[in-house]
């Protein structure tokens, strides 16, 4: 898993991954010097958490992924079966080629 | 190139300009930078831009025009700069690439190349006062006393490293008057006066200085924190930050109501639109029945979380959300400071639903 990681990240515009339980355990991470470890879980678990809550609320069922922009970058969510994947980017990407990589990752995280 | 191809390209740039005064708005402007753009005329897009982004500061396409536009002036200077990079470096360099990246609005690579200055040349008083820039920036924008005590370590740096730095002691005693640090500005101000006694911005603002109530006890970050409940509460009391577009729909929600409700024939398998004000009151949905209030409670926490994840993650206020679900789509957007939330099932691609908002909001919302 961690060997997906690292190879994700040397895609252009990707700063670091991580992937999380549903519970919000750090399973494995690859995150530039940029980003602090614990930093990233807190975060994204709450994120989460609150994003499927209001897809539940509102009976949209659960997500297969979530992209957030802000002003100065992106974080990027995928569903796996027992937690999800994390990804952080640049904000200057081409957004199509990063998502079809990071599918692509999720899928080899899964048969891991 | 012959008169025949100068006459033809400059006909089809005034029919484009004729197509965008039809209908002006950010997107139609863009549109006519395109053409500009792709008959050799950038300069002619870049003064349709610069006086546009002056009557539409909020466009997201507007900047983003911009940018690439600035880009496209800077390659080469980039391109030259990165070649002295290579062959033996110095602060100057990275500081100069750094401040092209900026201009280009590329801030990750501006803060890449001034972060390796520091680190390589930290003697050099440049790559700190951009970082120290782009923090404040953020300041500026977001109002997070954490972002304005970051910029003020980074500029107060490169200020001990060159303590005749005009323009950089004139933009920390600015910084300071403006969160009311009065004694701060002060000696900052005096600091210039000391070689430049006659210089007639310092004065000026020196007298302004003096004028601010003495600063309360406390250090730079009580200050700031201060600053910043302050700040926070006169944007909820007075929706200051909210561009044009978003003041005329909080003065009148049912032209918003009347504009949503197109969204119903644009986006193919639509379902819900709902639009909050900038205290996450409701403003306008579409349909507009009783499950508004539900989806009301559900966006206001997931727009919450997606602003805080944002601050804390560093990487400014949050824009836009879109989860995919096997449900649909549900997209959440930030524009002028109201939030939109917007429902449909899995008729529509991703790619064309961003794209469908996106020329609604930066076009239909403002004609």
């Amino acid at each position: 898993m961690q060997e997906i990681l690292d190879r994700l990240n040397q895609v252009a515009g990707i700063k670091g991954s991580m992937v999380v339980t549903t519970a919000g355990w750090v399973v494995t991470d690859a995150l530039g010097p940029e980003l602090e470890q614990e930093t990233v879980a807190a975060v994204s678990s709450h994120m989460v958490k609150v994003s499927r809550n209001m897809l539940e609320s509102l009976d949209r069922g659960d997500f297969s992924r979530f992209t957030l922009t802000s002003r100065h970058g992106r974080m990027i969510f995928v569903s796996l079966k027992a937690g999800y994947l994390v990804v952080i980017t640049k904000m200057d990407i081409k957004l199509g080629d990063i998502l079809i990589e990071i599918d692509s990752a999720a899928r080899r995280i899964e048969r891991s | 190139m012959g008169w025949l191809q100068n006459w033809s390209d400059s006909r089809k740039l005034s029919a484009a300009r004729a197509d965008m005064l039809k209908a002006r708005s950010p997107w139609s402007i863009n549109e006519f930078v395109s053409v500009a753009i792709d008959l050799n005329k950038a300069e002619e897009g870049l003064q349709e831009i610069q006086a546009a982004i002056k009557e539409f500061p909020n466009s997201e396409c507007l900047q983003t025009a911009y940018r690439s536009l600035i880009k496209r002036q800077s390659e080469e200077e980039i391109r030259r700069n990165r070649e002295e990079l290579k062959s033996g470096a110095n602060g100057l360099v990275y500081y100069k690439l750094a401040q092209l990246y900026k201009q280009c609005g590329d801030y990750d690579q501006a803060i890449e190349f001034s972060r390796k200055g520091t680190r390589l040349y930290p003697d050099f008083e440049g790559n700190y006062i951009i970082l120290g820039g782009i923090r404040y920036e953020r300041f500026q924008r977001d109002l997070r006393s954490t972002d304005g005590l970051r910029a003020i370590e980074l500029l107060e740096k490169a200020s001990d490293l060159n303590r005749e730095n005009y323009r950089l002691l004139k933009q920390l005693a600015e910084i300071y008057l403006a969160i009311g640090a009065k004694d701060l500005a002060i000696v900052k101000l005096n600091e210039i006066l000391s070689f430049a006694p006659d210089d007639s911005e310092a004065l000026k603002l020196l007298g302004q200085a003096h004028k601010l109530k003495t600063t309360r006890k406390g250090g730079i970050k009580e200050i700031l924190t201060e600053f910043e409940r302050r700040a926070e509460l006169h944007d909820k009391l007075k929706n200051q930050g909210i561009g044009p577009r978003g003041q005329r729909f909080l003065r009148n929600a049912s032209l918003l109501y009347e504009k949503i409700k197109t969204l119903e024939e644009r986006v193919p398998g639509f379902q819900r639109v709902v639009v909050l004000s900038p205290q996450s009151r409701l403003l306008a949905a579409h349909p507009n029945d009783n499950e508004n209030e539900r989806y009301v409670t559900a966006l206001k926490d997931c727009f919450e979380a997606g602003l805080d994840c944002s601050l804390r993650m560093d990487i400014s206020t949050f824009e836009k959300g879109l989860f995919e679900t096997e449900n649909g789509l549900v997209y959440l957007l930030v524009f002028d400071r109201l939030q939109m939330g917007l429902f449909c099932s899995n008729q529509m691609r991703s790619d064309r639903l961003i794209q469908e908002i996106h020329k609604f909001l930066e076009h239909d919302l403002y004609i």
